[in-house]
């Protein structure tokens, strides 16, 4: 299928306990992501020895508000939003920064990290008629390298085991196609135009015993655009 | 020593309750697909603290769902979305909270013994490799619904001291100095040997300025207090 791709926001993911919102974690953070903005989204806070902290997640912004990088209780994510046409070079550039902040993480917390992911969305830029000859196409795809298709609540799961560093590990490539749809003024008049969009998310799969270095993390952010695109090219071959 | 197996066997009749672990085991692997997907649930019964064909009955049951599929009705396990966690974390904690009171019956009769393995750490340590954030906001949970009972009290610490991390000292830290502020030397001790597992400096501080009730675990604590000073300060 010849089509253009729009990146519509890509994630990255490592799990590791909450990174408490701290001065000193702010300030390192700060050396490479200068002008950031720390925010807090829930307002109840805890108090331990003498120092008053928020609970639930937290975000440092980006000032232009198109990276983030949110610690929850469970994971950091790095968002990055901005819209851009789809080549490996953008996501190279993307999964870049995204490693820059998870090797400093790891530097400051010395946390454990136990699972790992990669989550890119794109739109689709097709036109309808083509689009649903495309869907039909894809649901008699049922074998990605040499997994075979999994049943589950996404539109498409394969179990496919990859060489990080000196280990092999299964990960879930799993895809999920949506169609949103806007009214829009078109030419004067308003009409419901349709967004197609495609979300995979990448990921180790959760094994608390798992427990990922800091040269398997750079690996998997370095793979993690090529990864994307063999599967993304599972999808648009004819 | 209390000996949870052999004081259950008594009371109860072990052929009626096999019976109904098995109907137990087989209706829940056929008819609720959350059975499958969280072992623990089928796994933590009262039958596995008492004869070892309840764990014979749970490794058949296990082996014909032996792909652990990741596909749970209107929960997506395998996506690393926020939404899809917390709705996770949310159906775990369900099932967890269903299996509290057999957990805290059991821990109320468990004694803990250093370097040895039970069931209720074992239950615990499952639990750990499938949700480790869940099951500790769980055991938050039931420490706060049990604080009036020591022996409770006492065996969470005891897990906590056996089952976390220095990492996981912001989730724990506040049940660790009411372990020690509790009258109870049990609780004291409980609290002191989480410290000595977590060797951190605020750890440190809160031992150091701690009453303790009882001159042996005073004794305890000032070891530990002086390893920890030579370590970290």
């Amino acid at each position: 299928m010849e089509t253009k791709m729009t990146i519509r926001g890509v994630r990255g993911t490592i799990f590791m306990p909450q990174v408490k919102p701290n001065v000193d974690v702010i300030k390192e953070l700060g050396e490479a992501f200068p002008d950031w903005i720390p925010s807090i989204e829930n307002p109840d806070l805890n108090i331990r020895d003498k120092i008053v902290s928020p609970s639930g997640q937290w975000m440092l912004i980006a000032p232009d508000n198109n990276e983030r990088i949110v610690f929850t209780p469970q994971k950091v994510d790095y968002l990055s939003f901005s819209h851009a046409e789809y080549s490996l070079d953008e996501m190279n550039k993307r999964m870049q920064r995204c490693k820059e902040a998870f090797l400093k993480l790891i530097a400051i917390t010395k946390y454990s990290v136990t699972r790992i992911a990669f989550a890119p969305a794109f739109v689709i830029n097709i036109k309808e008629k083509e689009y649903n000859q495309w869907i039909a196409s894809i649901f008699s795809r049922s074998q990605f390298k040499v997994a075979e298709l999994v049943e589950t609540n996404f539109t498409q799961t394969f179990y496919v085991e990859e060489k990080i560093g000196d280990r092999k590990i299964v990960m879930n490539y799993i895809s999920k196609l949506e169609t949103e749809r806007y009214v829009q003024n078109v030419e004067g008049i308003n009409q419901i135009v349709p967004i197609y969009t495609i979300e995979f998310d990448i990921n180790t799969r959760t094994n608390e015993a798992l427990v990922f270095n800091k040269e398997e993390i750079e690996i998997f952010c370095s793979e993690a655009p090529r990864y994307g695109e063999s599967f993304l090219n599972f999808y648009l071959m004819q | 020593m209390i000996n949870v197996e052999s004081e259950i066997l008594s009371s109860l009749r072990i052929d009626v309750l096999m019976q109904s672990a098995r109907e137990y085991l087989e209706q829940s692997t056929q008819s609720s697909r959350w059975m499958i997907e969280y072992p623990a649930l089928k796994n933590y019964s009262l039958s596995d603290y008492l004869e070892n064909d309840a764990i014979n009955v749970r490794k058949k049951t296990e082996s014909l769902f032996h792909d652990d599929t990741l596909k749970l009705d209107g929960i997506e396990l395998g996506s690393t979305s926020s939404v899809s966690i917390n709705k996770n974390n949310e159906e775990f904690l369900n099932s967890l909270r269903l299996q509290e009171e057999d957990f805290v019956v059991s821990l109320e009769r468990t004694d803990f013994e250093d370097g040895y393995n039970n069931s209720i750490l074992d239950f615990v340590e499952k639990n750990i490799s499938q949700n480790r954030y869940t099951t500790f906001l769980w055991l938050y949970g039931v420490y706060t619904r049990h604080r009036d009972d020591d022996r409770i009290i006492t065996g969470l610490l005891r897990i906590i001291e056996s089952k976390t991390t220095v990492a996981d000292i912001d989730t724990f830290f506040p049940l660790v100095e009411l372990g020690l502020k509790n009258p109870n030397p049990m609780c004291q001790e409980a609290a002191i040997m989480t410290i000595e597992t977590w060797r951190d400096k605020q750890c440190l501080k809160l031992l150091e300025s701690s009453n303790i009730s009882s001159p042996l675990i005073q004794r305890y604590a000032n070891v530990v207090v002086l390893e920890l000073k030579k370590e970290l300060v």
